[in-house]
């Protein structure tokens, strides 16, 4: 990994120059890896060979899903079964997902900088942060509502024992 | 003579409130006058008390739009039949609210709202908040198919009708501004802008303070877009036959 800050992905530049070996250190030939023409299309995009990229149905997986977390979250808020505030993560998580996983290069760009080994690996790490972002939402929420649930019973009951008084007082005077 | 409330949340604006509420008492003396204090932690709802306006206190901080609800559900078991509302900072000036009433006590309109861009003299504000309102307010202009040139205007007078209404759960207590005006066009109740002089927020900032600019932003897209995609609304009900948000319709106090 380059120390300098303008050194350029190792990964990349290493598939410029794409070897039909792995390199082994005996020079033996290992199996040839036959490319799609997806593989091909990928390659010119990205600069990376097939085994560095996601495979095309993760791709397409990943698409679903970010599209149907929109879709459904859109809904949720549309029928008033999920306040506005709630959904900002959901919405903003599954828009970048999508964005991530069209525009593959910048999905490789963040799987180098976080030093992860296959992109699919960055899309799980990212759905661990969400997750756990969501809980850090929840649990500062329901802080607040603790607070607000305790203020209200204590003037609930101080109310109760105000009107127990004046009770006592309208009834004395009868 | 009909009964009309003058509605003005109020959180925080100890120094402000007493001058505020004395100024609407002066010019409309047969209106009475309730400030919903939003749990603030300053004297606002002994200032208010004091100067001569009915009081309602939250708990605690619930944020603007569930205080002018909190207005809405008093005024409807009151029975009130119009009401203005206004911000509790000295920002709207009183003396337009017989203005912004006369079209609604007229039933030329069910919601009359003061807009500072058709007044003169008015203060507008500038910078990036000047480019939102510009933009949301051609974007409700477009979508309502009427001139809007003030859509977060909170200097509004209603009639009973509309007070039913957004006593609902319709209403948007997130920030109540262009969805909401979105909203009453669908449900099929008449807008309509009135000028009204605004002032300049004597400490920079008010209970519409931008601190959360891009959770705004975000959040009055995403209403538009889902008030546009709500079926209910498009059909044009009125609402007139739902419950209120709350358990009790009226006789919260009597």
């Amino acid at each position: 990994m380059g120390r300098e800050g303008k050194t350029p992905n190792p990964l990349i530049r290493e598939a410029k120059e794409p070897r039909h070996d792995d390199g082994n250190s005996d020079g033996k030939r290992v199996n040839f890896i036959h490319w799609t023409r997806w593989d091909n299309l990928m390659f010119s995009q990205t600069g990376l060979p097939p085994e560095f990229l996601m495979p095309l149905r993760q791709q397409i997986f990943a698409l679903a899903v970010s599209v149907l977390v929109f879709i459904f979250i859109i809904d949720m808020v549309r029928r008033r079964r999920l306040r506005e505030e709630y959904s900002v993560l959901w919405l903003v998580t599954s828009v970048v997902m999508f964005v991530l996983v069209f525009k593959y290069e910048w999905l490789v760009a963040i799987t180098y900088w976080i030093g992860a080994t296959s992109s699919t690996t960055t899309l799980t790490i990212g759905s661990l942060v969400f997750l756990l972002l969501l809980s850090v939402q929840f649990c500062i929420k329901i802080s607040r509502l603790t607070n607000q649930v305790k203020d209200l019973s204590q003037e609930n009951a101080l109310l109760r024992k105000e009107v127990e008084i004046l009770s006592r007082r309208f009834g004395a005077k009868e | 003579m009909r009964k009309t409330l003058v509605l003005i949340p109020a959180y925080n604006e100890g120094t402000r409130i007493g001058q505020v509420v004395r100024q609407v008492r002066e010019i409309v003396p047969e209106y009475d006058v309730l400030v919903v204090n939003d749990g603030s932690r300053d004297n606002t709802a002994l200032v208010a008390s004091a100067a001569g306006a009915e009081v309602v206190s939250h708990p605690f901080n619930l944020g603007y739009g569930v205080a002018i609800q909190t207005g809405y559900k008093y005024a409807l078991a009151q029975a009130y039949e119009y009401l203005v509302q206004m911000d509790g900072d000295g920002q709207h000036d009183p003396a337009f609210i017989m203005k912004l009433l006369a079209p609604v006590t007229a039933g030329e309109t069910d919601i009359a709202i003061g807009s500072r861009f058709l007044a003169v003299d008015s203060y507008e504000p500038s910078g990036v908040r000047r480019i939102g309102m510009g933009f949301f307010r051609r974007l409700v202009s477009w979508l309502i198919d009427q001139r809007i040139t003030d859509s977060t205007s909170g200097y509004q007078a209603i009639n009973r009708r509309v007070i039913h209404f957004f006593t609902t759960e319709i209403f948007p207590c997130d920030y109540p501004d262009a969805d909401m005006l979105i909203t009453l066009h669908r449900s099929g109740f008449r807008i309509r802008e009135v000028p009204a002089r605004m002032y300049a927020n004597a400490a920079g900032k008010s209970m519409h303070s931008g601190w959360k600019p891009l959770y705004y932003m975000f959040k009055m897209l995403l209403s538009i877009f889902v008030t546009l995609l709500r079926a209910d609304d498009r059909n044009g009900s009125r609402r007139e036959d739902a419950e209120p948000s709350n358990s009790r319709s009226k006789g919260a106090a009597s």
